[in-house]
């Protein structure tokens, strides 16, 4: 009697959790499952490019996910495109002129629509942009906008609360990309974003991840070569580099530094390596240690750039000569502040009265022993790899360095409660709009977290300046001069620009680097065979 | 029954309370700025720069600033009500994410335990009742030596073997059921030792008892005593331990999850701590203390309804 309960007891619990999980796998209406495997019959009639993504793509949303939705799935456009130089050119705006200090009028491009059918005018564009204002608050801080509206058929004025002579640059960030009101549902919730790229979104799939987008055949300008691509999140480097090896993605961004070689010498794949806009540098503490422009100098001399850019990052990457690449219109090519001399490094440390007086092999100065803390965080591959070869080199400086990694979020608390730090190394985008002076104001103007304590009344009347200056070229030109100051003062040293190495599959050709993308952007006439 | 069974339930209520009590405080006590966590993660980029207009702005969106015994309570008021909140990530109700992601975290890891199960409690009741033989040496060899494998590890290389160098199976996705293999093996592997050592001890300790030495005294055949008197006794142990395993299901592996790609709930769970999604870490973290509450309430069901010393209150002993 006691088995046959005991029988009867376990076969219904067993029963039960199989038919749970069966239920649950196979029936939620939430969870469609989506293949990423390509359909042989479909292959054969379209052509379907499938990108091995690197962040986990955890929505759509063409605000907040503006670089996914702009640059890696090209559903949305900007106002102002830039070029290879990051200089303005036409995009849904064919051109733009300022009226007074605070006011901007941008003219439309007519014959546009939207994927689902309207037309993109001036009310649309209007509308547009103060949705992204008001979902993204961060993007009024940026362009100090306080209002936007339609001022002609084709025509939109937008007026700022402070002169902001680079607005059109601030136009061309991802979040800003122009949708239809159709983007949202009549209760104001997000659907699908319908923008008037070359590509528009297909499905989506929140649980999984995947993104499928398909060629807009009434797009205005060059017609996309690619019916499909599918996008999917793939947030493991080895992942992507195997299912690349695999065949079941065509291409991908960020592959681990060292497979690069052992990829591209396979046949069937290709590894393309870029530098982009985004630069591996430290910020130092002005306030302790670094106070004497000496020691900054210094420790700059020390790095050897050439080797942990071929060594370290394995090519994925380069020397840095200052915050910007030669390829951007306002660097300042004059600028060389990536000499490695360790001698006149070992002098400069000897002048600002620092010996090693004990022989310990590190120096000292009044009793203190110069050893500070390099901060840095692991989500940038490189980051941890370059803060072992400084700690290596500075040492052989006399300094001793302790690396700690922490969550990016929590360094900024760090260095702002006042504990002990020397170095906080990071990547940081130095264009996140085509802009000659986004990047100096945040890392140098006073005030700016970012800083991290370093002021200089000097630079911030220059950074003023420029912020206010229309003239473009004249702009740039104080540029320039604000990048010669802070390279002379260093309190930010630049060690290497940040490289991405691409993996293609063999049959994808015609790729075209854009060097203003954040990770990575293809163009609509790349092919597949 | 039912009144052990009322008493479950409400114990387990009181417990779901002070876990996601719990984890809301601990999380919320972690290194980091919760405003710059979510403004780097939501808004701008991670590594971006940041103004402290925005971090202000950021903590009054999320109502960051007020204490946090009162942003939990506004929390379990919407959780007690069905609403769960909407992810700052995500921008969707944590519920239906959730929701969406359980069935491939269960079948998946249902898949990975009945597989495991099947092998290794055979394997262990055998292993047992021949103790010290060949079988046992190395049943128990094999099991130390896959349980020592990292995960990451096995997965890379079950992927370079059956994916590059064979090409049988897919690396990631989940439209075939040929995607459930090697994610199914890498988690199956990891649950054998633990089920095979967890059977064999309780059999061995069986094996030994006064009532087993009666039994052979009798002259019952070693199947007879297996079967009659030795499994009945293993049992409550062996399904404890499963009710364990399958509880420790729903929290999916984020190893497993990365790596192929597995639209589970361990990875969510992870990357909402990372990004400091506060509904959604409540909401996965609940989720899965749910799960192995459950599982815990079945195995005490199913024990008390096998051994009446248990619900009655008794001991073993």
């Amino acid at each position: 009697m006691k088995k046959a309960k005991v029988k009867k007891s376990l076969s219904g619990i067993m029963g039960a959790v199989l038919l749970l999980g069966l239920l649950t796998a196979c029936g939620s209406a939430n969870a469609p499952e989506v293949s990423t495997e390509p359909n042989a019959q479909a292959m054969a009639a379209e052509k379907v490019l499938h990108i091995g993504e690197l962040w986990a793509i955890d929505g759509i949303d063409p605000v907040n996910q503006g670089t996914l939705v702009k640059e890696k799935a090209l559903v949305t456009e900007v106002l102002c495109e830039a070029n290879e130089k990051f200089e303005l050119i036409p995009g849904l705006a064919t051109e733009w002129t300022h009226t007074d200090d605070n006011t901007w009028v941008f003219t439309i491009r007519q014959g546009v629509k939207f994927h689902d059918g309207t037309a993109m005018d001036a009310e649309a564009v209007a509308w547009s942009i103060n949705n992204a204002l008001a979902v993204n608050p961060t993007l009024v801080t940026s362009t100090n906008i306080s209002s936007v509206s339609a001022t002609g058929d084709y025509e939109v004025t937008i007026a700022t609360s402070k002169p902001n002579a680079e607005l059109p640059e601030y136009m061309h960030l991802s979040g800003f990309g122009i949708i239809a009101a159709g983007t949202y549902d009549n209760s104001g919730n997000f659907v699908l974003p319908i923008g008037t790229g070359p590509y528009k979104v297909d499905t989506f799939n929140n649980s999984t991840g995947v993104l499928t987008v398909i060629k807009n055949n009434d797009y205005y300008g060059t017609k996309p070569s690619i019916d499909k691509v599918v996008i999917t999140g793939m947030t493991d480097p080895s992942t992507r580099a195997l299912a690349l090896e695999s065949g079941e993605i065509d291409f991908t961004c960020d592959v681990p530094f060292n497979e690069t070689d052992r990829l591209d010498a396979l046949d069937k794949i290709r590894i393309e390596k870029y530098v982009t806009a985004r630069t591996y540098c430290i910020n130092l503490n002005c306030g302790d240690l670094f106070s004497d422009k000496k020691v900054r100098q210094a420790a700059s001399l020390a790095m050897d750039r050439e080797t942990i850019a071929n060594d370290v990052l394995y090519g994925c990457g380069s020397v840095s000569k200052s915050m910007y690449t030669d390829n951007m219109a306002w660097d300042n090519t004059e600028i060389d502040g990536a000499a490695f001399d360790l001698e006149q490094a070992k002098k400069l440390m000897a002048e600002a009265g620092w010996s090693d007086s004990d022989g310990d092999g590190y120096l000292d100065k009044d009793g203190r022993v110069f050893e500070f803390t390099l901060i840095t965080y692991t989500q940038r591959p490189g980051l941890p790899l370059i803060a072992e070869a400084l700690q290596a080199q500075l040492k052989e400086l006399g300094m001793k360095v302790n690396v700690t990694t922490m969550d990016s979020s929590a360094i900024t608390e760090h260095i702002k409660s006042g504990k002990e730090w020397g170095m906080y190394l990071s990547g940081s985008a130095t264009c996140m709009a085509p802009s000659c002076v986004y990047f100096l104001e945040n890392k140098y103007y006073s005030s700016n977290i970012s800083a991290y304590g370093y002021s200089n009344a000097e630079m911030d009347s220059m950074i003023d300046k420029c912020k206010t200056e229309f003239d473009t070229a004249e702009r740039y030109e104080i540029s320039k001069q604000i990048q010669a100051l802070a390279m002379d003062e260093l309190p930010v040293i630049y060690v290497c620009n940040y490289g991405v190495a691409y993996g293609f599959n063999e049959k994808v050709s015609n790729f075209k680097f854009n060097p203003t993308a954040h990770d990575y952007m293809w163009n609509v006439d790349i092919q597949i065979n | 029954m039912l009144k052990f069974a009322v008493k479950r339930v409400v114990a387990c209520f009181f417990v779901l309370i002070a876990v996601s009590f719990l984890s809301f405080i601990v999380l919320s006590l972690a290194p980091g700025d919760t405003a710059v966590t979510i403004l780097t993660h939501t808004f701008i980029g991670f590594d971006d720069i940041i103004h402290d207009a925005d971090v202000q702005t950021v903590s009054q969106l999320y109502n960051l600033d007020s204490p946090l015994i009162l942003q939990y309570w506004a929390w379990l008021k919407g959780a007690l009500l069905g609403n769960w909140g909407t992810s700052y990530v995500h921008n969707v109700p944590v519920w239906s994410l959730i929701l969406s992601k359980i069935p491939y975290t269960l079948f998946l890891g249902l898949i990975a335990f009945f597989a495991a199960f099947i092998i290794s409690v055979p394997m262990g009741l055998y292993a047992a009742a021949h103790r010290n033989g060949a079988f046992d040496h190395i049943s128990r060899f094999v099991t130390i030596f896959f349980g020592s494998i990292p995960n990451f590890w096995l997965a890379l290389v079950l992927i370079i073997v059956f994916c590059i160098k064979l090409n049988w199976l897919p690396v990631t996705g989940i439209g075939s059921p040929l995607n459930f293999i090697l994610p199914g093996i890498t988690l199956m592997v990891g649950m054998i030792p633990t089920t095979f050592r967890i059977t064999r001890s309780s059999m061995s300790e069986v094996m030994g008892q006064d009532y087993i030495a009666t039994a052979k005294s009798k002259g019952l055949t070693p199947p007879q005593i297996v079967s009659k008197h030795a499994l009945v006794n293993v049992a409550p142990s062996v399904i404890t331990m499963a009710g364990l395993e399958i509880g420790h299901i729903l929290g999916g592996s984020v190893i497993v999850e990365t790596i192929f790609v597995w639209p589970g709930i361990g990875k969510l769970l992870y990357d909402s701590i990372i990004s400091k999604d506060y509904p959604m870490m409540q909401g996965c973290i609940v989720t899965i203390s749910l799960g192995y509450i459950i599982a815990m309430f079945l195995v005490d069901v199913i024990t008390a309804s096998i051994d009446p010393r248990i619900r009655l209150g008794g001991s073993r002993n």
